[in-house]
């Protein structure tokens, strides 16, 4: 519970930015696009698999109005990762700029910058290529058998931190984890559940999508300005791609439309900066919804296997979760996601006997990279799916058996320390945990009691309840960086500048509010920037649920230490002690009554009339900790066991974020996060045919709901007290996609007895076992 | 498309004269909105054909008379007895697609996923080509194949007739899809006439999952004069159902789409039925 009373935190205050965007003046990478900037566009590779023998660009540098072409013979050949992660990188170096050899259909051909985009699309329709075809490797269980064709069989390719790593074994990344004893857990068991299941290609779907612009400047600086949830990892890597000096690179982070983690990606800034360098004018890049979801990145997909043992009792005895992931044409996150697998959940829940094994492979399909869940996603498909047939095989009711084993306040688990982001993790004990209060919460607005078993439905139509207990993490611990800086004007206001990067989750608001709470003014008071290289402070940027949690903490650092020179001055200025004064309402007043000064003369004071100095400093955060958020989340769905067809009811979410540090965005979050999960339940599926090519790349096609599907939703936000948080906060933004997948599949199966273990629940799907009898033989899907 | 002119006529005689004059190079326009689902990339000259008081709707001698260029929002909004096109408007993607939309352009040119063709031959509407001289046909015949190919030069499509239901009458429609913005999976309607208890006449047609949109003659024929019930519905649909080629889009099998079908049309059959009995 919340421990204070705030004044501007824990409040819905409007949005910083809520009226700027509201009036659509100009906050995107495509508003700025100059009037007289090259267009950019890529030739894709036709073939999953191949290599180029021969490339001739000759009559497309020679057609009017094209000012550049590349291709991996005119640029340099630098082996690197595409992955926003800290350096140095978990994710595999194993990409170029440009490549002989085209791993995915889709992949980087040759680029053209041109006056107009029709230029720039004839221009490539000249150039002129020719391929040796090699077979691809288009399935997960295919990729690392004797003979598969290797999609990384360049010499350059490498881990640069000490992991398993074979390419020519198609393995881009794994890791193992034992605790206890799994095999002798199982043999303690009463009951155990042993079963397969498929977590299938998703796409972040972020309306804006991928866009870049760059220009030289008059030093022979690059300014990318593009939309980016990671400025500063965007910098290093530009450069490193360039071989360049990061000196020599500025990135600048406009408003962004929408990330979910596919832009922790390096996707075009490397072209357009080399675009802009060789042709020194402003260049302009932007995917098509088809690159979108074909070159930018996807969820990974998984093929899992989960294990369980359990005494009648409800004692669980062992657990083991085998997943193997298919990272597709590069291995950008591969490492961390698939870890994520094992440590976002198998904390969880009590057991002694654990066993953890992640193997991510490469296939010649769309890249898997960092998307909402962050691998937590698909675990929780596996392992929340894998608690109800648990509950059913022990006679137990779902949410009792989820209620007694569940992890709570003060305990720990040795999967923190097992296994962390590509490395050992730490440990920590949970400090604030009401899951047991989410669970309450959301089964009373459920009406979890009217749950039935599905053998009491009959007719057409039948109904079924499920649910699913999640957990994340707030940041990576001993790895991820924020810093802001805060400086006074003469008004009282104060410039707050930040690497931390607002992808549309409202994340400027939550710092300022931070902010403005510590200084003891008004949110209106603070100006925010963020982010841009040259300006703002290094921050590893917006993921792995860190914004809140991290850079709210570095927010609240600085504001502590302006604070403090702010009641220096008011001192000097009311002639008493600073540990005298507080501040109130944008003022230094006495504790006691009887003097008071307004922040406006304190700041006028520090500049123009004694002791002059800048009030303002710069704090950096590493946090130790990564505290969990939980929830429990519950849907009821309607099943047509004619056609399969799934309907969702209504859906209930109750999170537990620590302090919602703005209630209504934190609500927000879980509602699309929830929204997200649906769809990707039930509807959103890469179609691919037999050659590796996506035959649905588009929003016609590739279905997302929209406001009209929207099933009735409730948002229950539990409040607790994090303290390693700033002000009680923990994070929001990922936990609430984890949670769709397996409670709508519990709730399908206690609808009708249909136990679905492959995304998406299509109403073939869901006919096809109902016609099986409830189980299908298990196919590993898309 | 690659339009490279836009006349803008405002009476029917001056659209017929331009289109016939510009021949294969003009195109008429009226919504747009499949015109982003064309792939025809010669030159063409947009001929709007919103201004030829072709927009309206009037019962006439039982009738509805449907000009061509009235928007699927006019039929959702429409009310007046024994209209059945706004159950169908309303499955029409959204508002905006609807507000745009013609009913004569999504008769014209026929998609897998069109809506109103599969009304249309439920109701046996009929549909009026004005050229030189003004030609009738039936439903059946104008969707034998893409309907735009029964257009010469200078033809237009100017109205749709669709009689009223009537009393012992019902009809219902159903569009399968994953989402409200969905291409349809699976449509079927179907319309039936109750006489002294039995089934007087029936037609039911089915689109998406076949490559056009056809009657079920099979299934029709082994319903007149039979009673109506679930029992006589699915054995319509057994006798039916393999007389048409099933095609599984947006990742379904065939094997699934002729399912749905199978399911949906009792379904359509049923609702018709009710409304038929007056329930």
């Amino acid at each position: 519970m919340s421990k204070r009373k705030f004044n501007v935190v824990n409040k819905p205050l409007r949005k910083i930015d809520a009226m700027t965007l509201a009036l659509g003046k100009p906050s995107y990478v495509g508003d700025f696009k100059p009037n007289d900037a090259l267009i950019i566009k890529m030739l894709g590779s036709p073939h999953a698999h191949a290599r180029i023998t021969s490339i001739d660009i000759s009559e497309a540098e020679k057609m009017p109005g094209v000012h550049c072409v590349l291709y991996y013979g005119n640029v340099p050949r630098i082996v690197h990762t595409t992955a926003g992660q800290g350096y140095p990188e978990p994710s595999p170096y194993d990409t170029f700029m440009f490549d002989s050899k085209m791993r995915f259909v889709g992949d980087r051909v040759a680029a053209v910058a041109a006056e107009t985009e029709k230029i720039a699309e004839a221009a490539l329709k000249v150039i002129r290529v020719e391929y040796e075809v090699l077979p691809p490797v288009l399935r997960i269980q295919d990729a690392m058998k004797d003979g598969a064709p290797i999609v990384h069989d360049e010499p350059e390719a490498r881990a640069v931190i000490p992991v398993p790593y074979e390419p020519k074994k198609n393995m881009a990344a794994q890791v193992d984890m034992e605790i206890g004893e799994l095999e002798k857990g199982l043999a303690e068991a009463d009951e155990v559940v042993d079963f397969q299941y498929y977590n299938h290609y998703g796409q972040h779907c972020p309306i804006e999508p991928h866009v870049s612009m760059a220009h030289v400047d008059r030093e022979n600086r690059i300014i990318i300005t593009t939309s980016t949830q990671v400025p500063f990892h965007c910098r290093r890597i530009v450069a490193q791609t360039l071989d360049i000096p990061v000196r020599q690179v500025r990135v600048i982070k406009p408003r962004i439309g929408g990330g979910f983690g596919v832009k922790q990606e390096i996707v075009l800034e490397d072209v357009v900066a080399m675009m802009a360098l060789r042709t020194k004018r402003p260049v302009y890049w932007e995917y098509t919804r088809a690159e979108e979801f074909v070159s930018s990145r996807t969820r990974h997909p998984m093929l899992m296997r989960l294990r369980m043992g359990a005494k009648k009792d409800g004692t669980i005895t062992g657990i083991g979760l085998d997943c193997l992931s298919n990272t597709g044409w590069n291995g950008s996150q591969g490492l961390t996601v698939v870890c994520n697998s094992g440590s976002k959940m198998l904390p969880l829940y009590r057991c002694d006997n654990i066993h953890f094994n992640g193997t991510v492979v490469y296939t010649n399909l769309p890249a898997g990279g960092a998307y909402r869940g962050y691998g937590a996603t698909q675990a929780a498909f596996a392992f929340e799916s894998a608690m109800d047939e648990m509950a059913d095989k022990i006679g137990m009711d779902p949410l009792e058996f989820r209620s007694m084993n569940h992890i709570k306040s003060g305990d720990t688990s040795p999967v923190f320390r097992a296994l962390g982001e590509g490395r050992e993790g730490v440990d920590q004990a949970i400090t604030s945990c009401e899951l047991a209060r989410c669970i309450k919460a959301g089964a009373r607005e459920i009406g979890w009691k009217r749950r039935k078993p599905h053998t009491a439905k009959k007719g057409r139509y039948r109904r079924g309840m499920g649910m699913a207990c999640l957990m994340q993490g707030s940041a990576i611990p001993e790895i991820d960086m924020g810093a802001a800086t805060l400086k006074m004007n003469e008004d009282g206001s104060f410039n707050l500048l930040m690497g931390a990067t607002d992808l549309g989750t409202g994340s400027d608001t939550v710092l300022a509010q931070i902010a403005a709470e510590q200084l003891g003014t008004t949110l209106d008071q603070i100006i925010v920037y963020s982010s841009d290289t040259d300006m703002t402070p290094f921050d590893v940027g917006a993921y792995a649920s860190s914004t809140t949690y991290l850079s709210g903490q570095a927010v609240q650092n600085v504001a502590q230490k302006v604070r403090k020179q702010i009641l220096k001055v008011g001192a000097d200025m009311l002639d008493c002690k600073a540990s005298e004064l507080t501040v109130e309402d944008a003022k230094v007043i006495k504790k006691q009554g009887g003097g008071e000064v307004s922040f406006s003369e304190i700041a006028l004071h520090s500049m123009y009339s004694s002791n002059q100095f800048q009030i303002g400093d710069i704090s950096s955060k590493i946090v130790h900790h990564s505290p969990p958020p939980f929830a429990a989340h519950f849907a009821e769905v309607e099943v047509d066991t004619l056609t399969g067809a799934v309907r969702v009811i209504k859906y209930v979410a109750a999170a537990d974020c620590g302090t919602p540090i703005h209630p209504k965005l934190a609500e927000g979050q879980v509602e699309g996060a929830v929204m997200n999960g649906i769809c990707y339940a039930l509807t959103e599926e890469y179609l691919f045919n037999d050659k590796g090519r996506m035959l649905n790349p588009n929003f016609g096609d590739y279905k997302l709901y929209t406001m009209s599907d929207l099933p009735e939703m409730k948002t229950i936000l539990v409040p607790s007290y994090e303290k390693t948080g700033p002000y009680g906060a923990k994070s929001i933004a990922e936990i609430g996609i984890n949670g769709p997948l397996p409670a709508i599949a519990n709730a399908i199966h206690n609808a009708c007895g249909a136990r679905i273990r492959t995304g998406p629940f299509t109403a073939e799907k869901v006919w096809r076992s109902l016609q099986a009898g409830g189980e299908l033989p298990f196919e590993e899907g898309h | 498309m690659n339009y490279i002119d836009f006349k803008s006529p405002t009476g029917l005689a001056e659209a017929r004269s331009m289109l016939k004059e510009l021949g294969d190079r003009a195109s008429p326009v009226a919504g747009s909105t499949l015109h982003v689902f064309l792939r025809d990339e010669s030159p063409k000259v947009a001929v709007d054909i919103l201004r030829l008081g072709l927009s309206g709707i009037r019962l006439m001698n039982g009738e509805y008379h449907i000009g061509a260029t009235t928007t699927v929002s006019d039929l959702l909004e429409h009310r007046q007895p024994g209209w059945v096109l706004d159950r169908v408007a309303k499955a029409f993607v959204t508002q905006p697609i609807r507000n745009m939309a013609t009913i004569g352009g999504s008769a014209v040119r026929v998609f897998p996923w069109s809506d109103l063709p599969i009304a249309l031959l439920a109701l046996n509407a009929d549909l009026v080509i004005t050229g030189d001289d003004e030609r009738v046909m039936a439903a059946p015949k104008f969707f034998e194949t893409q309907p735009f190919h029964h257009l010469q030069p200078g033809d237009l499509l100017t109205s749709v007739r669709v009689p009223a239901l009537g009393a012992g009458q019902g009809f219902a429609y159903h569009k399968d899809r994953r989402t409200s913005t969905d291409f349809s999976r699976c449509t079927v309607a179907a319309w039936l006439a109750l006489e002294e208890g039995r089934i007087a006449d029936v037609r039911i047609a089915v689109g998406a999952a076949v490559p056009m949109p056809r009657r079920m003659e099979a299934a029709e024929e082994a319903l007149k004069g039979a009673r109506p019930g679930p029992a006589a519905f699915a054995k319509a649909v057994e006798a039916g159902i393999d007389t048409l080629r099933w095609k599984g889009l947006h990742g379904i099998s065939d094997e699934f789409a002729r399912h749905l079908a199978s399911v949906l049309i009792v379904d359509v059959l049923t609702q018709a039925h009710e409304e038929a009995k007056g329930a």
